[in-house]
């Protein structure tokens, strides 16, 4: 028995590992990948962006100097141009006498483009020292206002504090506040918060995702193919061969084999990604990532994808055996798309919060095992032990109770023709006694 | 030891009983053909043999087994409904069901290579499935089906579609598999093919078996054998025979109907010296007619001297 489910698998997997659509798939994450990280790369690396341009113009007189002597010292290459956040800024100079024309015609050239943003500093009201009013053609960007805003609070500060005190070095380091450190301690001990921490609180949701989307395109190929051998007769032959039941499981074993050498595929491409585009920050996302990955959680994440993999695989292929055209299976796998959804809406909230209560209840609820025990274990805090293997137990149970109930409604569902039978007869046939 | 051996099977699909109480016993080297009109039980019996389908009730012992999985890797099933992956090159999918009947899968690569040479398909052994011609297609499925050398051949419909070329072919794979002491079973509804193949014949109608026996048996059972006597003289005395139940008289010509289970010979005895005897022919009946008869008689009518349905009244239908 095994031998044939054996060699109904590798002809499934091969069959399956050779289609356009595997490839695309195989390729779609490493390319996209690629494509996020080398592409403003590279963009970068050949210049020519074009930096935008703003100007300050000070009506109290007081402040602009600092501010633009401030600015100046922030461009520290001393090529005229601001890198702030991703975007080049490029300051110009505007005229020091101001009059009601000029200001009209600084506000003509943001509202052309030519001009990117104008700043205006005015005096204060009761509250505050000074005004800044910033006109700009995109006021969604907020890195450059932010800059603006943090020198000239500076640039205030010093004009009316420095007399005070005196002491100009003891002002300006005043002004900078306190520097935050911050560290992490981990069982591997203490250390420095690095991007390498980041990474590692998403690692959760990567799991989840690579079971989620191995499963939405693993399953659905299962019940297209299931569906096309049924409806180009081949199913005859091949169960005067082997039985309901070795066929459909050499069916999902090959399928899983597949799945396994898509998320293979992806993360040998994200590795060889991260160590391609090497720079301290990518490397840290590197170690953050493999880190999460490592030890115990890489062999629960096969054994849960193993089994959650054969759970959803062996519904859509019980599916996929009574239907005969792929629109009547969509619709009769819509529900199952729904529960499917679940787990994805949930993904986040239960990577920042691991030990919610409605986290760990839905460890236990067997189509959202998979998802959500793989979201707790790389968490923080983990999931407990206890937890994880009784998840194990139970989603182990429900999954051979899956295939034996569609290895029943697929041995009657693969041989009809005509009208498929609704959900609750299907699921008659699954109680039936063999 | 037979090759088949089915004891009161039965099945219904809903309210429709497709087979009904069928118990049939196929000896071993013998070539039986299953006929019956449209709808009859045929493939449904046969799904049953090679246990796609399960029967109801009742028992089926295939080459002295009753376990599937060893029933399933030594008999060959041609579907009527032909079905191979399109996407696989031809000697792939020949060789991927010899493995899963049990050849180790380098034999079944040779095995499926050497099958496709002996059926002209050489060239084509590396081609996809799909771009093979629709005779291509069908040899290439028999291949499949007797890739692992079955000892028992269960065809549905074997010989719908194909040209004189293969259907001649498949008749001689036919005959060579029982000369190797092989069994085969196929169903047909073209009685030409199972007068000229078969050993036996079962014929099944409603779900019933209605005829079961060698071929001979068979034509010798059948009720309204004629005999056609030509000759010269007074033939009247005939009519008056006690055995004889009917004639039908032409120009020194008579068409002859003697009561069921009486020799013909018997008739001949007591023609001879009465009249000149030209010819005297005891035309067996074609299995043609003898399923016309039956299925018409199961429906409750039968067939009227010149062939015609009649239904019970009599009236033609």
């Amino acid at each position: 028995m095994i031998r044939r489910i054996l060699h109904v698998a590798s002809r499934e997997y091969i069959a399956y590992v050779r289609t356009k659509s595997f490839v695309i798939s195989v390729l779609a994450l490493p390319i996209t990948l690629l494509l996020a990280v080398a592409l403003p790369m590279l963009l970068d690396s050949m210049g020519g962006k074009p930096a935008r341009a703003f100007t300050v113009v000070d009506e109290t007189g007081l402040y602009g100097k600092a501010l633009i002597r401030d600015l100046r010292a922030a461009d520290s290459d001393g090529d005229g141009i601001l890198g702030i956040g991703l975007r080049d800024y490029i300051y110009e100079s505007s005229p020091l006498e101001m009059t009601a024309e000029r200001m009209d015609a600084l506000r003509a050239s943001v509202q052309r483009g030519r001009l990117f943003g104008l700043f205006v500093i005015s005096a204060g009201d009761s509250s505050s020292l000074c005004t800044l009013d910033y006109y700009t053609s995109d006021p969604a960007g907020e890195e450059l206002p932010a800059l603006v805003r943090g020198l000239l609070n500076n640039a205030v500060a010093m004009e009316h504090l420095l007399p005070r005190v005196g002491d100009e070095e003891l002002l300006r380091r005043s002004l900078r506040g306190a520097s935050v450190r911050t560290h992490a301690i981990t069982e591997a001990g203490e250390e420095e918060a690095t991007a390498a921490h980041i990474a590692r609180s998403y690692a959760p949701m990567a799991f989840v995702y690579l079971l989620w989307i191995s499963v939405i395109i693993m399953a659905s190929h299962l019940m297209t193919s299931t569906i096309e051998e049924k409806t180009s007769r081949i199913i005859e032959v091949l169960l005067s061969s082997v039985s309901p039941f070795e066929f459909m499981m050499g069916k999902l074993v090959g399928l899983a084999a597949a799945g396994l050498t898509m998320i293979s595929a992806w993360v040998l491409a994200a590795v060889l990604c991260l160590s391609v585009f090497s720079n301290p920050t990518v490397s840290q996302i590197g170690s953050g990532l493999a880190s999460a990955f490592a030890g115990a959680t890489i062999l629960w994440f096969f054994a849960f994808f193993l089994l959650g993999f054969l759970f959803f695989a062996s519904i859509y292929v019980g599916i996929g055996s009574v239907c005969n055209t792929i629109r009547e299976a969509q619709n009769l796998t819509q529900p199952l798309m729904f529960i499917l959804m679940i787990p994805i809406f949930l993904m986040f909230y239960v990577t920042q919060n691991p030990d919610h209560i409605v986290a760990i209840i839905a460890s236990f609820v067997p189509p959202f095992i998979p998802f959500i025990i793989m979201n707790r274990i790389p968490a923080n805090p983990p999931a407990p032990t206890w937890q994880v293997v009784l998840a194990a137990v139970i989603l182990a149970l429900s999954t051979y109770a899956s295939i034996r109930a569609s290895a029943k409604v697929f041995r009657i569902g693969i041989l009809m023709y005509g009208k498929a039978p609704t959900l609750p007869e299907m699921l008659r046939w699954a109680r039936r006694s063999d | 030891m037979s090759a088949l051996r089915l004891t009161s099977i039965c099945k219904t699909f809903g309210d429709h009983v497709a087979v009904d109480h069928v118990s049939l016993e196929v000896p071993t080297g013998t070539v039986y053909g299953f006929i019956g009109p449209n709808g009859a039980g045929k493939t449904t019996m046969l799904r049953m043999i090679v246990d796609i389908i399960r029967p109801d009730t009742g028992s089926i012992e295939v080459l002295g087994t009753r376990d599937p999985a060893r029933i399933r890797q030594r008999i060959g099933y041609l579907p009527e409904e032909r079905g191979m992956y399109k996407k696989m090159r031809s000697v792939d999918f020949v060789a991927y069901i010899g493995t899963l009947k049990g050849l180790r899968p380098r034999d079944a690569r040779e095995r499926a290579a050497a099958l496709l040479d002996g059926l002209d398909l050489t060239k084509w052994k590396s081609a996809n499935v799909d771009v093979l011609s629709k005779g291509m297609q069908q040899k290439l499925q028999f291949a499949a089906t007797i890739i692992h050398t079955p000892e028992l051949l269960i065809l549905d419909e074997p010989f719908s579609g194909l040209d004189p070329l293969n259907l001649e072919s498949l008749k001689n794979a036919i005959l060579e598999y029982r000369r190797d002491g092989r069994t085969v079973i196929f169903s047909t509804h073209m009685m030409e093919h199972a007068e000229r193949l078969c050993d036996s014949i079962f014929m099944i109608h409603s779900g019933r078996k209605v005829l079961d026996g060698t071929l001979q048996q068979i034509k010798a059972e059948a009720p309204n054998r004629a005999i056609r006597l030509s000759y010269y003289g007074d033939a009247g005395f005939i009519k008056d025979l006690s055995y004889v139940t009917r004639v039908r008289e032409y120009q020194n010509d008579m068409e002859i109907f003697v009561a069921d289970g009486c020799n013909p010979q018997t008739l001949l005895k007591d023609v001879v010296g009465r009249v000149e005897i030209v010819s005297f022919d005891v035309s067996e009946p074609s299995l043609y007619d003898i399923f016309l008869e039956r299925a018409g008689g199961g429906r409750g009518g039968r067939i009227a001297d010149d062939g015609s349905l009649l239904d019970r009244s009599g009236a033609l239908r």
